[in-house]
């Protein structure tokens, strides 16, 4: 359990969870960060934030004490953000309030660059960008709770309960959406070239 | 919480627990669960390949994430017998570790690919078959591998450790010029640097500061690059000896050992890593930069091989990446588009034969290459030994000459290949002129002034001759005015919608950059005459790119400053017949633009100019078969003109309008005891055929007793009147031009062209039959003649199709039903060959449509499949142009007309459902605030389209609820009054 008064709890926790946080960093940066920053730099700066605010931590009011770690990480994520992308991030398309936290980089954008992100043999290069915008307004299509539900379970591997917390939503609610978002994305993804592993380049 | 909130979906809880094997590295079958789970099979085997799809993207993407391999979140202590020590390098595919083998206690390199227990078997096979072939390669300059392994999910190749470095790092080392605190520039290597400095050293030892920075000096470092050239050549020679290609030669896979020994490593990884899929998203940057043009096109041979150690050669030469950019597809541009520059450019002090082996390496041809590794490495070593080497540089010239044929005529903008040939020719032209500027400076000194401006005159004549060979591309002069102005849903119905001409993205891409050049251009109109006349014409591609992209002002503002230009020069006394000709052009182009405003007036006054102008010139030179054709065009544009007036005043709001006598047919649909306050639709929408209007709005057509004396009407047909005038007067003027000279493919195409809109002019009456046919016969001929020009091909189609389905009397139903299905037929090839050609694509739509309608009224086809085929086709470029209004409107109207069919067949569920998407459609147009003046009886029209529909299907408040909204909004619009 998660102590206030013990930092050593707190490292066994990041420990514990550090491939998660991980994904949820690397899912979250910006695509223009991609290559500047390093998720693992990410990871310690936050968990240092954590330290310094672990004191604070309230069992009652925070719930599970891996959540409150990744709601830690998300601020320092959004943090950085604004300081190497400034007042671009402020852009109206790029924040995007899912119910109280914002997310750098919108979430159907992250998600249509995991979808897309594959597509890179150099004959697909081309149709890249095109597949990209394709992929992303499909995606926009989900409702955003849909959307943050398939980015937290797949590219955060969030439980079910954890999503749900998360979203602020019922644990059944959220295993429903889970399974309609994934019909909506069989959709999309079956539509994706290269998906199927079949294509291949040369 | 209750617990009914607690009970999950069961699906779901499978899929958590399929998800978590997943993620275990276990490979759990689908179709056991689905066995096991009898009650969820269908769905299991629906939704968890998608699941197993979103975990493999997700790994295959944090494999990649910043250009360099990754681990992912997972960090690596051990891989079975192999201890790791510490991280070596990380390149695209994979991570190098130095490691101990415990059990041979010696030290090797491990290269771990990031991907893991997610590769099929096929695809492991294929690993390891390669490795094998580069376990078999042995030679003193390729890095031996071991043999390969894997280790709870992660795939390993075992190499022997070369204490090096890769000439990735030297390189960037020479770039800063700033040597490491240990490593004097002198290239003393300290013990405790490690060996791995080394290699460095061996470059940096020819360095010496230059300011503060450390540059390359002289022979000494000229020839170790092309020792390291040699040895990485005679690898590849060896490999290639043996059928083996590298496929990924890059600086990064050279390594450069304490002695000078050069090592080649990851021989067919690259191979391996492509099929996979497995594929190196942000690394694609890194290797890009050194991949063979010709790979993008999917081929690939030891030539490659040979283009990749050329350009790296490139890098070491010039330290100075020969292909800069910022993002992958510039980068890609460049590679397959550009030459780079002659290192000599960089650095005179490169020798020139080291200069001409280099650029033979990497010439963007494969045919112009070395023809084997080993012919590279002769010349190299020839080099190095002050011998006459067997490459020959290519002059300028010849460079020109190359790109010419790289560039040949590009087939529209058919696809992302043709785009990318077009960008290019634009880069080139950029080089053309540096090298231009920079030649004149050269030259400046040696030859005279005068000389050197003559050649700065034709160079930039001949930059805007390729300027607008690329232009012609993509805005082939056509002269089908309807080609850019759309009747609005359902060719002939209540509103039109002005369609803009619209650019795919890439072309208007493509637009932006051209604009820059022709500016540049334009802005050098000082001085000269010749350059001012230029600088018109500059100006006046400036104009016509701002029309394409939508940018009226700016054309407008382009096409005056290219008509004061023109008209400066005819004060100063260079004016020739051929001025007047481009004064009068540039008059009908500010016409057109009026005309896409929808400022009719205006548009007619700048066509009146141009006519007088053009008459005038005639007086001088009444034979001039230029001067006749512009005339006729002129005509033609008025006479189009005039028509495009006539219906913008047929939109004028109803006035007074009439309410209709209820149809008795149509009763039931109303609902009990309540007044109808609308004419019944389908009587508004079908007025009878003799309404002698080409097109009107509903609510005119019949509501006025024929022969009432009407100003607009008189208005009307003193418009039509005069359009026949002008069209007839084209006409003759092209016959004569015709007589004059059959062969100008010109003169039939407009001929073609006033046909077509005088038989729409004319409705369809018999003489407006002649004309089509007459249309009809010319460009057929000329699609005959030449097949291959889009332009024909398209006019044809809308020529063929301009038949009113509706409207056409039932004894010409066969042959307009004919018409379209050939017209048709051209369209579907048309879109096919070029996707991004809106235009095309939207006429597809619209015929399928009349198509529709003429099934309709013949019973001789099925409606439904052909407009189901125009709502997708439709629904796509919405997709892809949101901005298009009229796109919007057409995916509406396609959506009704489905609807009426299904409702005719009696499937009400579906019509109104499909018609409520339309109104849906027609409703969010609206409100996003662009509830301009055609949009209300455009919605309203969808409403009582939905009535219709909903009426049918027994619903009949619903249905005199829609029309009651469809009559407030008529009567709003009636308010409104934009009548001027």
């Amino acid at each position: 359990m998660l102590d206030p008064g013990n930092v050593q709890t707190l490292a066994d926790l990041f420990e514990n969870h550090r491939e998660r946080l991980w994904r949820m960093v690397h899912f979250r940066l910006d695509r223009r960060l991609h290559g500047r920053i390093d998720p693992d730099d990410v990871l310690q700066e936050g968990y240092l934030a954590a330290v310094q605010r672990l004191k604070h931590y309230d069992s009652e009011a925070f719930g599970s004490p891996f959540l409150w770690l990744r709601m830690v990480m998300n601020q320092t994520l959004i943090d950085l953000h604004r300081h190497h992308l400034g007042a671009k991030i402020r852009a109206a398309d790029r924040e995007v309030a899912v119910h109280g936290s914002f997310y750098p980089q919108t979430t159907s954008a992250s998600l249509a660059i995991h979808l897309i992100g594959h597509l890179t043999s150099p004959s697909q290069a081309a149709a890249r960008a095109e597949a990209m915008l394709q992929v992303e307004s499909a995606i926009e299509e989900m409702s955003s709770i849909d959307q943050e539900v398939v980015a937290l379970r797949h590219f955060e591997e969030l439980t079910n309960s954890e999503v749900a917390e998360v979203l602020g939503i019922e644990p059944k609610a959220a295993s429903i959406r889970y399974i309609r978002a994934l019909k909506r994305l069989k959709t999309i993804v079956e539509q994706m070239p290269g998906c199927s592993g079949e294509t291949r380049d040369e | 919480m209750n617990d009914q909130n607690e009970r999950r979906d069961p699906l779901e809880e499978l899929a958590a627990e399929f998800t978590e094997r997943l993620r275990c590295g276990e490979n759990p079958s689908i179709p056991d669960y689905a066995a096991a789970h009898p009650g969820l099979a269908d769905e299991i085997l629906d939704l968890f390949p998608t699941i197993v799809s979103m975990e493999r993207l997700k790994v295959q993407k944090e494999a990649s994430s910043d250009g360099r391999a990754s681990l992912g979140a997972v960090r690596l202590e051990r891989l079975g017998d192999f201890r790791i020590i510490r991280e070596i390098g990380r390149g695209g595919m994979g991570i190098v570790f130095e490691a101990e083998q415990e059990s041979l206690g010696r030290s090797v390199a491990i290269k771990v690919l990031p991907q893991h227990s997610l590769l099929d078997p096929d695809h492991l096979r294929r690993f390891r078959q390669e490795a094998q072939i580069a376990a078999g390669l042995l030679h003193t300059n390729i890095v031996p591998v071991f043999g390969v392994g894997e280790h709870e999910g992660f795939h390993y190749i075992v190499m022997q450790l070369i204490p090096g470095v890769g000439l990735d790092k030297i390189i960037a080392r020479l770039v800063s010029g700033t040597p490491d605190e240990e490593m004097g520039a002198d290239g003393e290597d300290s013990a405790e640097t490690g060996p791995h400095d080394a290699g460095a050293g061996l470059f940096m030892r020819h360095m010496r500061f230059v300011g503060n920075r450390l540059r390359p000096i002289g022979a000494p470092y000229w020839k170790s690059v092309a020792r390291a050239g040699l040895q990485a050549a005679r690898a590849l020679q060896y490999a290639h000896s043996r059928d083996t290609l590298h496929r990924d030669i890059k600086p990064a896979n050279l390594l450069v050992d304490g002695s000078g020994t050069v090592w080649v490593t990851d021989f067919g990884v690259a191979k391996v890593m492509q099929d996979n899929d497995v594929t190196r998203t942000g690394d694609v940057v890194g290797t890009l930069r050194y991949m063979a043009p010709e790979r993008f096109h999917g081929r690939t041979d030891a030539r490659s091989d040979i283009y990749s150690l050329g350009l790296t050669l490139y890098e070491l030469l010039t330290l100075k990446p020969a292909f800069d950019a910022k993002d992958q597809s510039s980068l890609i541009l460049h590679i397959t588009q550009d030459e780079p520059a002659a290192p000599r450019k960089t650095d005179p002090g490169i020798p020139r034969d080291l200069d001409t082996i280099v650029l033979k390496a990497i010439a963007r041809n494969p045919e112009h290459r070395y023809r084997s590794a080993g012919a590279l490495a002769d010349d190299l070593e020839s080099f190095l030994d002050d011998m006459p080497i067997q490459a020959r540089p290519i002059t300028s010239i010849e460079r020109f000459f190359r790109w010419c044929r790289r560039n040949p005529v590009v087939a529209g903008l058919a696809s992302a290949v043709s785009f990318l040939l077009l960008l290019t020719a634009v880069v080139a032209l950029v080089g053309y002129l540096q090298t231009r500027e920079a030649s004149i400076l050269a030259t400046k000194a040696l030859k005279g002034e005068k000389d050197q401006r003559r050649k700065a005159e034709s160079t930039s004549l001949l930059a805007l001759e390729v300027l607008d060979r690329i232009y012609a591309q993509f805005a082939p002069k056509g002269f089908s005015a309807s080609m850019e102005s759309t009747v609005g849903p359902g060719g002939s119905d209540d509103v039109e919608i002005q369609i803009h001409p619209v650019v795919s993205r890439e072309t208007a891409v493509l637009l932006e950059s051209l604009l820059v050049f022709y500016d540049r251009l334009a802005e050098q109109g000082s001085g000269k005459v010749t350059l001012r006349q230029e600088a018109a014409v500059a100006y006046q591609r400036v104009g016509s790119i701002h029309r394409h992209l939508g940018h009226f002002d700016l054309a407008r503002d382009a096409y005056r400053q290219a008509l004061e230009m023109e008209l400066a020069l005819e004060e100063d006394g260079f004016s020739d017949k051929k001025s007047k000709r481009k004064i009068a052009l540039l008059h009908n182009e500010l016409g057109t633009i009026s005309r896409l405003e929808s400022r009719p007036d205006e548009a007619y006054e700048s066509h009146r100019k141009a006519l007088v102008l053009l008459e005038s010139t005639l007086t001088d030179c009444p034979d001039d078969p230029n001067i006749l054709f512009d005339l006729a065009r002129t005509r033609f544009l008025l006479g189009s003109q005039s028509r495009f007036d006539l219906r913008s005043i047929t939109h004028a709001p109803p006035p007074g309008r009439n309410p209709g006598e209820a149809d008795p047919n149509r009763r039931e649909h109303q609902g009990p005891g309540r007044p109808r306050r609308s004419p019944p639709p389908g009587e508004r929408r079908r007025p009878p055929p003799d309404a002698g209007r080409p097109d009107g709005p509903p609510w005119q057509r019949g509501d006025r007793p024929a022969g009432e004396n009407d100003p607009r009407q008189d208005r009307e047909r003193l418009m039509r009147e005069r359009a026949e005038t002008h069209l007839l007067a084209a006409i003759a003027l092209l016959k004569e031009l015709q007589s004059g000279d059959h062969a100008v493919t010109a003169y039939g195409h407009l001929l073609a062209c006033c046909y077509r809109e005088l038989s729409s002019l004319l409705g369809f009456s018999s003489a407006a039959i002649s004309h089509l046919s007459a249309a009809i016969e010319i460009l057929e001929d000329l699609t005959g003649a030449m097949p291959d020009d889009p332009a024909f091909r398209f006019d044809l189609a809308l020529t063929l199709g301009v038949w009113d389905v509706r409207r056409v009397s039932a004894s010409l139903l066969p042959e307009a039903e004919t018409n379209l299905e050939k017209a048709l037929a051209i369209l579907e090839e048309l879109e096919a060959e070029y996707p991004n050609v809106p235009s095309y694509a939207m006429s597809h739509v619209q015929m399928l449509h009349k198509i529709g309608g003429v099934y309709k009224r013949s019973r001789r086809g099925d409606v439904e499949p052909v407009l189901r085929q125009a709502t997708e086709i439709q629904s796509s470029l919405v997709r892809r142009y949101p901005g298009v209004l009229a796109y919007k409107v057409w995916d509406a109207e396609i959506l009704f007309a489905l609807g009426r069919s299904l409702a005719d067949q009696g499937e009400h569920g579906e019509a109104r459902a499909v018609a409520e998407r339309g109104v849906a459609i027609l409703e969010g147009i609206s409100d996003d605030g662009t509830m301009r003046p055609p949009l209300p009886p455009v919605l309203a029209n969808g409403y009582i389209r939905l009535a219709e529909i909903v009426g049918d299907a027994g619903d009949e408040e619903a249905a005199v609820e829609l029309m009651d909204r469809a009559h407030d909004l008529l009567e709003g619009w009636d308010a409104r009054k934009h009548l001027p």
